[in-house]
């Protein structure tokens, strides 16, 4: 699986074109689920050498929906 | 007229009548007549070249960036988004990351870049990770990787969401 994730970044690079991506996991812990750090780290280093990075913040649309519609309860506010 | 059917101009062929009748009508000199009809062939080709660069792309549920909700409790920069709207990225051989808890809109958004690329002839590959990795599986069992390989290269755009769902296991 991680051969497969490395072969889309590398030909893409070599290729010299682009990716978008979307995870829901920082580049920290990228390392912690790829099991061969070497990889891992040639991966991030190729997908990173050129490449805009938008960290977006907020609350899932999702569960904002269903608060919306009142299927969820607010969440206590402790502060 | 067969010349035009034989070029395969099959716009400029089927718009000719009107063309014509509409210079006549305007007292167009020939340049402006010819410049019309190949406008209209140029077209016709472009639209027919995005609407098969849609169907080719993958992408399930286009969702387009105008209607992404900025307003919404996510923080996202607009201005960093329609800076990215203008496809700069995309010539520079750039990649774009979007990296967020689920359901903030990176799919949204990420597709929503896809659709403007596709919009100005570009051709887009939009994959999940698992259906990536499932279909890499199945070319190497059927000895067919090349087929992977050549929708790794050639889209100008490849556009990977949900990359890191679940723990990749080697």
């Amino acid at each position: 699986m991680q051969h497969s994730c490395f072969e889309v970044v590398s030909r893409r690079y070599e290729a010299q074109k682009p990716i978008i991506l979307t995870s829901n996991k920082s580049y920290g812990s990228w390392t912690d689920i790829f099991p061969d750090e070497v990889l891992a780290t040639a991966l991030l280093d190729r997908l990173l050498h050129h490449s805009t990075t938008i960290n977006i913040r907020g609350e899932s649309y999702r569960l904002r929906h269903r608060r919306q519609a009142g299927l969820t309860p607010q969440t206590p506010s402790g502060d | 007229m067969e010349h035009l059917e034989a070029l395969s101009l099959h716009e400029a062929l089927a718009s000719l009548d009107s063309v014509l009748e509409e210079g006549q009508k305007q007292e167009k000199v020939p340049v402006e007549i010819l410049d019309d009809l190949l406008t209209r062939e140029h077209d016709a080709r472009f639209e027919r070249r995005v609407a098969t660069n849609l169907r080719l792309s993958g992408i399930a549920h286009p969702k387009r960036l105008e209607d992404f909700d900025y307003d919404a409790e996510v923080d996202v920069t607009q201005q960093l988004i329609q800076e990215l709207a203008t496809l700069r990225f995309l010539h520079n051989g750039e990649n774009v990351l979007f990296l967020g808890p689920p359901g903030v809109g990176k799919s949204h958004l990420a597709t929503g870049l896809a659709l403007k690329a596709i919009e100005r002839g570009h051709r887009v590959y939009s994959i999940t990770l698992h259906d990536l990795v499932d279909r890499s599986r199945t070319a190497r069992e059927r000895n067919r990787l090349h087929v992977v390989g050549n929708t790794l290269t050639r889209p100008d755009l490849y556009c990977w969401t949900r990359s890191a769902i679940c723990p990749w296991i080697g």
